[in-house]
C-alpha cells in the first residue's frame, strides 16, 4: 500500500494523469501506435525520478489498448495492432446499432483484464525473486540469448531480414568504448560517439520518424467520415454482459498474462488465441465474426491483461517481451535503474508502483471513456496534416534533449532513414531494437562469464535450461510461422 | 541483357540489401585495427551477417527480376513527404526550432495541406506559443538555436 501512496503523491499523480491523457488520445488515433508514443515521450523522463517516470510512461502505455478498442468497434479501424481482433465482432455489432453495448463490454472487460494483469505482476514477485537472485553473469548472458532467440517471432514474414536487423542492432550496440580495454570502437574519430548511441535516438529514428513521414504522405483524416454509426446507447448492457460472462473474461485475461510473459509472442497473437479459445468454448460459435458479445469480451479482456505479463520478464530479467517493453527498458536505463534482481529487492517500491500505475490508469481511462465517448470519437477526424508539424516538433525536441547537441538530431535522422527504408522495403525493426538493447548486456556478461568460469559456465544447470528454452523458442516460432498466418497485416 | 541486369540492381530493395552487405563488409575491415578481444564480438556479428546479406541480395535480385516493387505514384507521394520532412530540418538548422515551428507550420498547412492563410496563421501562432510556453518557460528545455539567429543577435538563443 506504500507504493499506492507514492503513486498518489504529487507530481507522480499529475504525471500519471498526463500520461493517461496522452495514451488516451493516441489509442483513439489509428496509426499512432503505443510504441511510437513511448518513443516520442521517452526523452521527457531524463530529469524525472524512477516512479514518476514510470507513472508517466506506463500510465500512457497501459491505456493505449483500452481506447484503441473504441475505433476498432466504431469504424472497423484498429487504433492499435493489438486491438485488431476487437473489430471481428465489435464492428459488426456497431453496424447493427449496438455500438454502445459493444463499447461497454470491451471497455469494462479491458478494465477487468488490466486488474488481473496487474495482480499477476504483483503475485509473481515473491515467486520470481528467489530464482533471479541465484543468477550470475552466465545466466544473464543466456537470458540475453533467450531474448534474442525471439527475433524469430519478431521477424515478420522474412527470417533472413529479421536476423540481419538483429545483427545490425548488435552492431550499433558496439559503437563506443569497448568493455574490455575501453578503446573506441566504430566511433569514426567522434568524441560524441564514445558513450555509445542513445537508445532514445535509435527509438525515435526507427519508430517515430517513419510514422510521421507516413502521416505526411497520407494527408487525409485518420478515420474516414461516415463509415459507421455513432449511436451510443446500451453502454451499460455491455457492462452487464461482462459481469454475466465473468468466467470467460477471467480465462481470456489469464491467457493474456501467460502469453504476455513469453517474450516475442506479441499482443496481437494473444488477442487471436483468446478469441479462438472463446469461440471453441462458446455455445454459439457460429455467431463469432458476426457480432458475438463473447468475441468482444475475449478481445477486450486480453489486450490489457497481457501488459502485466509482458512487464514481468522486462522487470525481473531485463528481457523485453515486446517492442514497447524494449522501449520501456530504455526508460529503465535513462532513470538509472538496471532491470533484474535489484528491481525485486532494492527497488521493489518501483516494481509495485508499476502495478498500481496499471490499475489506476485503466480505472481513469475507462471512467473517462464512458463519460466522453462521443467527443472522443470526433478526434479521429483530425487531419493528418494538422498533426504532422506538432509531431515534428516533438521528435526534434526529443532528440535534441538527449545531449543538447545538434548531432543528436543528425543521429536520429540517420536512424530515421534506416527505419523509413525498413518500413518501405518490409524489413522488421523490432529485432534491431531488441538486439541493440540486449547487445551490450550480452557482450559484457560473455566477458564476465569467461573471466570468472572459463568455458565451464556452459555446464551450469540454469544455463543449460536456458539454452534448451532458446532452442525450443526458435523451433516453436519457426513451426508457428509455417502453420499460422494472421488474418490481418500487423505492425511489427 | 546487361541493361536488364543494371535495372535489377537499381531496384530500391536490391540497393538496400547491398547497403547492408557493404556495411557488414566495412565492419569486418574496420575491426582489423582493434585489439584481439575487442574484435571478437564484431567479427562474430559481421561474418554471419555477410553470409545472410549475400543471401538477401540474391533474393532481392530474383524478386526484382519478377517486376518492379514500387508504384510510381506512391513513390512521388513518398518523395514529396520526404522533401517536406527535410525542409523542416533545414529550417531548424538555419533559423532554430523556435522560429522553424511557426514558419514551417504556416507554409506546410498553406501549401501542402491547402488550408486557408488565416487558419494556417492561427495554427502557426498557437504552435509557437505552445513551444514557448511549455518547452521554454515551463520545462526549460534547450532548443536547437540554428545558424542564423546567433549570427544576427551575436549570442546563443
Amino acid at each position: 500500500m506504500g507504493s499506492l501512496a507514492t503513486v498518489l503523491q504529487w507530481p507522480t499523480a499529475g504525471l500519471l494523469v498526463l500520461g493517461v491523457a496522452i495514451g488516451f488520445v493516441v489509442g483513439i488515433l489509428p496509426g499512432l501506435g503505443g510504441a511510437v508514443t513511448l518513443a516520442l515521450m521517452l526523452p521527457f523522463v531524463y530529469d524525472m525520478d524512477p516512479i514518476p517516470a514510470f507513472a508517466f510512461l506506463l500510465g500512457m502505455h497501459a491505456v493505449v489498448a483500452t481506447t484503441g478498442d473504441i475505433t476498432s468497434v466504431l469504424f472497423g479501424i484498429p487504433g492499435e495492432a493489438t486491438t485488431v481482433a476487437t473489430i471481428l465482432d465489435g464492428h459488426p455489432m456497431a453496424k447493427r446499432g449496438e455500438a454502445g453495448r459493444a463499447l461497454g463490454a470491451v471497455l469494462f472487460s479491458s478494465l477487468v483484464g488490466a486488474i488481473i494483469g496487474a495482480a499477476a505482476l504483483a503475485i509473481s514477485v515473491p515467486i520470481v525473486r528467489p530464482l533471479v537472485l541465484t543468477f550470475q553473469p552466465p545466466e544473464f548472458l543466456m537470458l540475453g540469448v533467450l531474448g534474442l532467440s525471439f527475433v524469430v517471432a519478431l521477424s515478420g514474414t522474412n527470417l533472413v531480414k529479421g536476423f540481419l536487423m538483429a545483427l545490425g542492432g548488435y552492431l550499433i550496440g558496439m559503437v563506443g568504448l569497448d568493455p574490455y580495454a575501453g578503446s573506441p570502437r566504430f566511433t569514426f574519430g567522434q568524441l560524441y560517439l564514445w558513450d555509445g548511441l542513445s537508445v532514445v535516438l535509435v527509438v525515435l529514428g526507427l519508430f517515430a520518424v517513419p510514422e510521421v513521414l507516413q502521416l505526411m504522405s497520407s494527408r487525409g483524416s485518420i478515420a474516414q467520415q461516415g463509415v459507421a454509426t455513432t449511436r451510443l446507447t446500451g453502454v451499460f448492457q455491455g457492462v452487464r454482459d461482462t459481469i454475466d460472462n465473468w468466467w470467460l473474461t477471467v480465462r481470456c485475461s489469464l491467457i493474456g498474462v501467460f502469453i504476455g510473459f513469453i517474450p516475442g509472442m506479441g499482443g496481437a497473437t494473444a488477442q487471436f488465441i483468446a478469441y479462438a479459445h472463446a469461440q471453441q468454448t462458446s455455445k454459439h460459435p457460429e455467431e463469432f465474426g458476426h457480432g458475438s458479445i463473447e468475441g468482444v469480451l475475449a478481445a477486450g479482456s486480453v489486450n490489457n491483461s497481457k501488459e502485466g505479463g509482458t512487464i514481468i520478464p522486462t522487470v525481473a530479467f531485463g528481457v523485453p517481451g515486446s517492442t514497447s517493453m524494449a522501449i520501456l527498458l530504455g526508460a529503465f536505463l535513462i532513470v538509472g535503474l538496471v532491470p533484474g534482481p535489484d528491481m525485486l529487492t532494492k527497488h521493489l517500491d518501483v516494481t509495485f508502483s508499476m502495478v498500481w500505475v496499471i490499475v489506476l490508469s485503466n480505472f481513469l481511462a475507462v471512467g473517462v471513456s464512458f463519460l466522453f465517448l462521443r467527443q472522443l470519437v470526433a478526434l479521429t477526424f483530425i487531419k493528418g496534416t494538422l498533426l504532422a508539424p506538432f509531431l515534428l516538433l516533438l521528435i526534434t525536441i526529443g532528440a535534441f534533449s538527449t545531449h543538447n547537441n545538434v548531432l543528436d538530431i543528425v543521429t536520429m535522422l540517420v536512424f530515421g532513414a534506416v527505419g523509413y527504408t525498413a518500413v518501405r522495403f518490409d524489413w522488421p525493426r523490432a529485432p534491431l531494437l531488441l538486439a541493440f538493447v540486449l547487445g551490450d548486456l550480452t557482450e559484457r556478461n560473455l566477458f564476465l562469464s569467461n573471466q570468472l568460469y572459463g568455458w565451464a559456465w556452459l555446464g551450469r544447470p540454469i544455463v543449460l535450461v536456458l539454452i534448451v528454452l532458446s532452442l525450443l523458442g526458435i523451433v516453436y516460432s519457426v513451426r508457428r510461422r509455417s502453420s499460422f498466418a494472421p488474418p490481418v497485416e500487423l505492425a511489427p | 541483357m546487361r541493361r536488364r541486369l543494371w535495372r535489377r540492381a537499381l531496384d530500391g530493395r536490391v540497393l538496400f540489401a547491398l547497403a547492408v552487405l557493404a556495411l557488414f563488409g566495412y565492419v569486418l575491415f574496420e575491426t582489423a585495427g582493434l585489439s584481439a578481444r575487442a574484435q571478437q564480438f564484431p567479427i562474430a556479428t559481421a561474418l554471419p551477417a555477410i553470409a545472410l546479406a549475400a543471401v538477401q541480395v540474391v533474393r532481392e535480385l530474383r524478386a526484382a527480376a519478377r517486376g518492379p516493387a514500387d508504384a510510381p505514384v506512391e513513390g512521388a507521394v513518398a518523395l514529396s513527404a520526404l522533401a517536406q520532412f527535410a525542409a523542416f530540418f533545414a529550417v531548424v538548422g538555419l533559423f532554430g526550432l523556435l522560429a522553424a515551428v511557426p514558419l514551417f507550420s504556416l507554409l506546410y498547412l498553406r501549401v501542402v495541406a491547402g488550408e486557408s492563410w488565416a487558419r494556417s496563421a492561427v495554427y502557426a501562432a498557437l504552435a509557437w506559443a505552445f513551444t514557448l510556453a511549455v518547452f521554454v518557460s515551463l520545462l526549460h528545455v534547450p532548443l536547437p538555436a540554428g545558424i542564423i539567429p546567433p549570427l544576427v543577435v551575436g549570442t546563443e538563443q
